[in-house]
């Protein structure tokens, strides 16, 4: 920012700038924001939108090239697949499944994360002591090891992708949470809630939680874009959502061994994937700025 | 010649709201040996242009002028490398907050050696950290050589002002640039800083540009004064002459608002309405109209004419001596002596101590903020609660809200002890005004909601009935109407505070314990506070504890006083009786500081 | 400084005791070990047998105990696969996975510690934008995605670097190049906030008002203070590279820890896995604690505390 707000005392400061506005003039959160929205149409319209079906299979016309290639056509966009599907239909339907479990994980871990973080901040003592040792052993534990050897175990699925990344994507929203209470609830208005015989709900409802609400929005932007990438490792390397599910990071895996007859196959599943995350580190980044100035995340 | 001659100087800030206007047109000389103390409020641009003369203003900031001639040099006339070499050369700074203005991680040693060796590249190390424990002596700093390998967190406040004192010597500059440098320090350490000041002023024959919000400060400090508002000096003069006779209308109602430590209680503060105004865009007339008491239809238009008094020159459209009267206020006892009625909070013998963040294993240090305090309040007086900062007066101030249970002690609220009562009996009894007015207010709540929170949690009024309630309250505290349903972010520091009262005594409490309620606050919006909650006492039939580390404002306030020293009360009294013959020897010091402090000379 | 490390090594050993009985718990609960041992062609009788000799019929806490004096020992069981044992069969693949977090968090350090600098002190211009958008594609990458492109781009298309497997030096520069790439933002965003919140302080503006160049300001004031939190992100990030790396060794064939874990957790050999696992946790509470001591050289507020 070359720019400062205007800061004095006692003159009457600038009128604040709606939220909303503020959002808008901030690039990141708009390109972010447009390319995020363009994923979710994509996913929620894929029936209608794909061209093709994104599991009829074709012997005859296996690995099409893309259309800018020199033997591409625009029946398939994208080119097909090394069983003949069309590699467009299955990138849209991909998006499905990738913002699926982006937002459910993410809502998973937060609620973990968030209910812990917020008890810690809020009690402080022992709850928090007991509390930190937890975040402090989740950060020990290499969640991807734990999460493939729970996969390996528990089997495939989407939703147990989901409950493995849910319940290891927590630490952050415990970590901003608890120090983000901690500062609020050291504020005078708290004191003065207290002192005007609020009970702890009241409190942590009313005082509190408005005042946190723009951190948990934050943490949860960046950790859907971390379940994402996550999700696709564990695709990559054949656990959680399996075959012929059009899983981005499965696509990858599969196109691997092609790598060298057609390498669009690993591009440009990886191009969307990127611009998923990329979509919403951008949208976190957005509000980190507009909710949370002045906060390090 | 001056050392320093600053003409027409004027500072633009690029804000998101447009361009701010910090510093209007402002010239100043000062001579060698001599004192020169801008004043003004906060927003007046007076630290903005200690930054501008050695162009160090923040990154937004940009600085004119026709001249600023430093030891014969004209700075404005000088390049980025050319400036670095006046920079803590002739020219040092010193700022207000010694706790940030040193860099934690590296040695005093370090930092005050670095800036010779980088003014004079040929200097021996040695010969530098001689130079440092000798002015550190001279800086009545006790073993320097030991200090030199300290960190700062290492030294206390007043220590530290020290080493940035003999720091910004070391290179032996000719002007010295204190931008409210005893503003963070407590009271007795503020005199002995402003000793020290003196001395070294008499023995290096240093210029001293001095900025301060406090006038009562620079009276016998400052050997001249210039009082700034809105950008501008709008009156300057010999500093005995500027305070004893002002001549602006702003200097005049300025003076008026200050309590004074000589004064006794029972008299009203003069006050100033409004707001200082926001300086963007083009503006015409004279800045302090909206405020002004004496304003005319030709101040809208005119721009201020220089005009010249006994000892003083000041900028006014009119000529304000043909309207004298007018500008002191009314002085006349406003308040009635109110009746003091039996008993009605008891603290006996209360104790809290803190455990330093302990692990499971290192049960190391306790801090006992608190040790067998007690101190009553009697229905319908004021109790001044005096103490320098880490003196517990706060730790005990949550205590009597309930908001903390002391480890040893009761205290008794009309008769029940605090333990045996539920919180919401409690609140009803007892309630808050803190400093901050920033943080005192939820940012996502409106005025309304805020003040109507505690009707609701206590269950009082009917429910349809509450937001009648909430408007009488605001209307008493003097909030306008039209902010009823605004944020606090669009309250200005006086108006939350009004809002912070409000929610307080909106529920009816008895006893109101205001802990530093003004010192937040400019000195203009302090004496609005201060009488409406002189008011609202008298009204309401309020008890007050008073919580300050301002000496005049107890004075001004208190029924009685009750001094607090290292956790425990050492003297407490009749008002009068404490303040005219202290018995306590720290009673006594903390007198004779705060009137050297104004009467240093 | 003895208190607060006092404090962190309770809270490093709680931390491990937590991880080695959480991870037991997971090998006993998730599968039976004495089919593992006996295979699934094992008769009824010749499972109990197995229980029996091998004290898996006792209570969950006194095969913990067991256990754990046995790995205080160095004794982390053998892999049902090859009957190795545990220890020595990681020990001889972390020299790999060991090189490869520190080349990665070179690679890393290289990239952000300058551009974190330049990017705060020209705060808003391009150069700014320019390394805040890097790091925004960068860290939206995922690591293996950006290891098979540059296989595509060195080692199909230059021909330059080998593909895969772990010959020398050379083997390690993709996979160092793919992880460093995805840690550097991480790293150059914290830096970056450091330094402009620092170079915002007071002390800077003494610092310049006793007419200090630039670059003293940069490097001695400024970077001493905003580098403290980096070093510890720095350490936590070490930690987590060594924990996963699967992904990266498993695209160049890198026969590191990740590799083996990887190997482990398809054969259901769980106790390889389950001693990777607590192995990863424990360099990662020590790296923790070097992070510390680093930051308590370097701040004379936690030395001395």
């Amino acid at each position: 920012m070359t720019e400062t707000q205007v800061t004095a005392t006692d003159s009457i400061g600038v009128r604040p700038v709606g939220l909303w506005r503020r959002a808008l003039r901030h690039p990141g959160f708009v390109v972010g924001g447009v390319l995020l929205l363009f994923f979710v149409l994509v996913a929620l319209g894929a029936d209608l939108l794909a061209p093709h079906d994104p599991y009829a299979q074709s012997l005859v016309r296996r690995l099409r090239p893309p259309v800018w290639s020199a033997n591409g056509s625009w029946t398939f966009i994208l080119g097909t697949d090394p069983f003949g599907r069309d590699y467009l239909s299955r990138l849209m339907h991909g998006a499905r499944i990738a913002l699926a479990v982006a937002f459910a994980s993410a809502l998973l871990a937060g609620a973990i994360g968030a209910t812990l973080g917020v008890l810690a901040g809020y009690f402080r003592g022992r709850v928090d002591q007991v509390i930190s040792l937890l975040i402090s052993t989740r950060l020990a534990l290499p969640a991807l090891l734990v999460a493939l050897a729970v996969l390996q175990v528990a089997g495939s699925g989407l939703w147990i992708v989901v409950l493995v990344l849910g319940s290891t994507l927590w630490d952050r929203f415990a970590v901003v949470m608890r120090t983000a209470v901690m500062q609020v609830s050291s504020l005078d208005y708290v004191m003065a809630a207290r002192a005007a015989g609020a009970s702890h709900g009241r409190i942590m409802t009313r005082e509190v939680a408005p005042n946190v609400l723009g951190h948990f929005l934050v943490v949860f932007s960046y950790e859907a874009g971390q379940a994402v990438l996550a999700a696709a490792a564990l695709s990559f390397l054949g656990l959680g959502i399996q075959a012929p599910q059009p899983s981005w990071g499965l696509m990858m895996a599969e196109g691997r061994s092609w790598l060298l007859v057609n390498p669009w196959l690993i591009a440009n599943a990886g191009v969307a994937l990127m611009l998923l995350v990329l979509a919403m580190n951008l949208v976190g980044d957005g509000l980190r700025d507009v909710l949370t100035p002045g906060e390090r995340f | 010649m001056p050392v320093l001659d600053v003409a027409d100087l004027r500072v633009d800030l690029r804000t998101t709201a447009g361009v701010l206007r910090a510093v209007r047109g402002i010239s100043f000389s000062i001579e060698r040996g001599e004192t020169f103390a801008l004043v003004g409020e906060s927003g007046s641009g007076k630290s903005m242009t200690a930054l501008a003369l050695l162009d160090l203003m923040p990154r937004n900031g940009r600085r004119q002028a026709e001249r600023i001639v430093l030891d014969s040099r004209d700075l404005i006339r000088l390049d980025e490398d050319e400036l670095r070499t006046v920079r803590g050369g002739t020219a040092a700074m010193i700022f207000q907050e010694p706790m940030t203005a040193l860099n934690p991680v590296l040695s005093i040693g370090d930092q005050m050696t670095e800036g010779l060796l980088e003014h004079r590249p040929g200097t021996a190390l040695g010969e530098a950290r001689r130079r440092a424990v000798d002015l550190l002596t001279r800086c009545g700093v006790a073993e320097p050589e030991r200090r030199l390998p300290q960190y700062p967190h290492e030294l206390s406040g007043g220590l530290r002002q020290r080493v940035m004192i003999a720091s910004a010597l070391m290179t032996g500059p000719k002007l010295l640039i204190a931008d409210e440098p005893t503003t963070a320090l407590d009271v007795t350490v503020q005199a002995q800083i402003l000793d020290l000041l003196r001395e070294l002023q008499r023995a290096f024959d240093l210029a001293i540009l001095f900025i301060t919000h406090d006038l009562s400060l620079v009276r016998r400090f400052a050997h001249r004064i210039g009082v700034m508002y809105a950008g501008e000096i709008v009156e300057s003069g010999v500093a005995e002459a500027v305070i004893t006779a002002p001549s602006h209308p702003y200097t005049r109602r300025l003076i008026a608002c200050a309590p004074d430590l000589a004064a006794k209680r029972g008299h009203r503060l003069g006050f100033l309405t409004g707001l200082p105004p926001r300086l963007l865009g083009v503006l015409d007339g004279c800045q302090f109209r909206f405020r002004c008491p004496v304003v005319q239809a030709a101040c809208a238009g005119a721009i201020p004419q220089q005009r010249t008094a006994t000892g003083v020159e000041y900028r006014c459209v009119q000529d304000p001596q043909g309207t004298a009267g007018q500008g002191v206020p009314e002085r006349a006892a406003a308040s009635s002596p109110h009746s003091v009625g039996e008993s009605l909070l008891q603290a006996r013998d209360v104790s809290v101590s803190y455990r330093l963040r302990g692990g499971l294993f290192d049960r190391s240090a306790t801090i006992q903020a608190v040790r067998g305090a007690s101190l009553t309040l009697a229905r319908g007086e004021v109790l001044g609660l005096v103490g320098e900062s880490g003196s517990g007066k706060s730790t005990l101030a949550r205590v009597i809200l309930g908001l903390e249970v002391p480890d040893e002690g009761s205290v008794t609220l009309a008769g029940t002890s605090m333990r045996a009562v539920d919180r919401r009996a409690r609140a009803r009894a007892v309630q808050p005004v803190f400093q901050d007015p920033y943080s005192s207010l939820n940012p996502r709540h409106t005025v309304g909601a805020i003040v109507r929170a505690p009707l609701d949690i206590l269950g009082l009024h009917q429910p349809k009935d509450r937001a009648r309630v909430v408007e009488q309250m605001l209307d008493r505290c003097g909030l306008p109407r039209h902010l009823f349903a605004s944020y606090p972010a669009q309250l200005s520091g006086g108006q939350r505070q009004r809002v912070a009262i409000a929610r307080a005594l909106v529920s009816g409490p008895s006893l109101v314990v205001c802990d530093e309620p003004t010192s937040a606050l400019d000195v203009s919006i302090q004496s609005q506070i201060l009488n409406l909650l002189q008011d609202l006492q008298r009204d309401l039939g309020l008890t007050y504890l008073f919580i300050s580390h301002n000496l005049a404002v107890v004075r001004h306030l208190a029924d009685r006083v009750a001094v607090m020293y290292r956790g425990e009360i050492v003297e407490s009294g009749d008002a009068d009786q404490v303040f005219e013959r202290p018995e306590h020897a720290y009673t006594q010091a903390l007198l004779a500081s705060a009137g050297r402090r104004e009467a240093s000379g | 400084m003895l208190a607060l490390l006092g404090r962190k090594l309770v809270e490093a050993i709680l931390v491990g005791l937590i991880i080695s009985f959480v991870t037991f718990l997971l090998v006993t609960w998730t599968g039976d070990l004495a089919i593992a041992l006996g295979g699934l062609g094992a008769s009824r009788e010749e499972l109990q047998q197995l229980r029996t000799t091998h004290g898996l019929d006792r209570p969950i806490l006194v095969q913990y105990l067991d256990w754990a004096a046995k790995a205080l020992s160095g004794d982390l069981g053998r892999s049902f696969f090859s009957k190795e044992d545990v220890l020595p069969l990681i020990l001889s693949r972390l020299p790999v996975t060991a090189t490869l977090a520190v080349c990665s968090i070179g690679v890393g350090i290289a990239l952000a510690l300058p551009l974190g600098i330049l990017a705060a002190i020209r705060q808003g211009r391009w150069i700014d934008h320019t390394a805040q958008s890097v790091a925004a594609v960068s860290q939206a990458m995922p690591s293996f995605w950006s290891g098979l492109l540059l296989i595509l781009l060195f080692g199909v298309n230059l021909q330059v670097l080998p593909i895969s497997g772990y010959e020398n030096w050379a083997s390690f520069v993709m996979p160092s190049l793919a992880l460093g790439w995805f840690v550097f933002p991480i790293l150059l965003r914290l830096l970056r906030a450091g330094m402009v919140e620092t170079l915002n302080t007071d002390y800077i503006r003494t610092a310049r008002a006793k007419g200090l160049s630039p670059r003293r300001i940069i490097l001695k004031h400024a970077l001493r203070n905003a580098v403290l939190p980096v070093i510890s992100l720095a350490a936590v990030q070490f930690g987590q590279l060594l924990g996963g790396s699967v992904v990266i060794e498993a695209v160049f064939a890198l026969p590191g820890v990740g590799q083996l874990a990887w190997n482990s957790i398809q054969r259901a050999d769980f106790p390889v896995v389950q001693a990777i696992v607590l192995l990863v946790a424990v360099i990662f509470v020590t790296m923790n604690l070097l992070a510390d001591l680093i930051n308590g050289a370097l701040d004379p507020r936690i030395r001395r505390a």
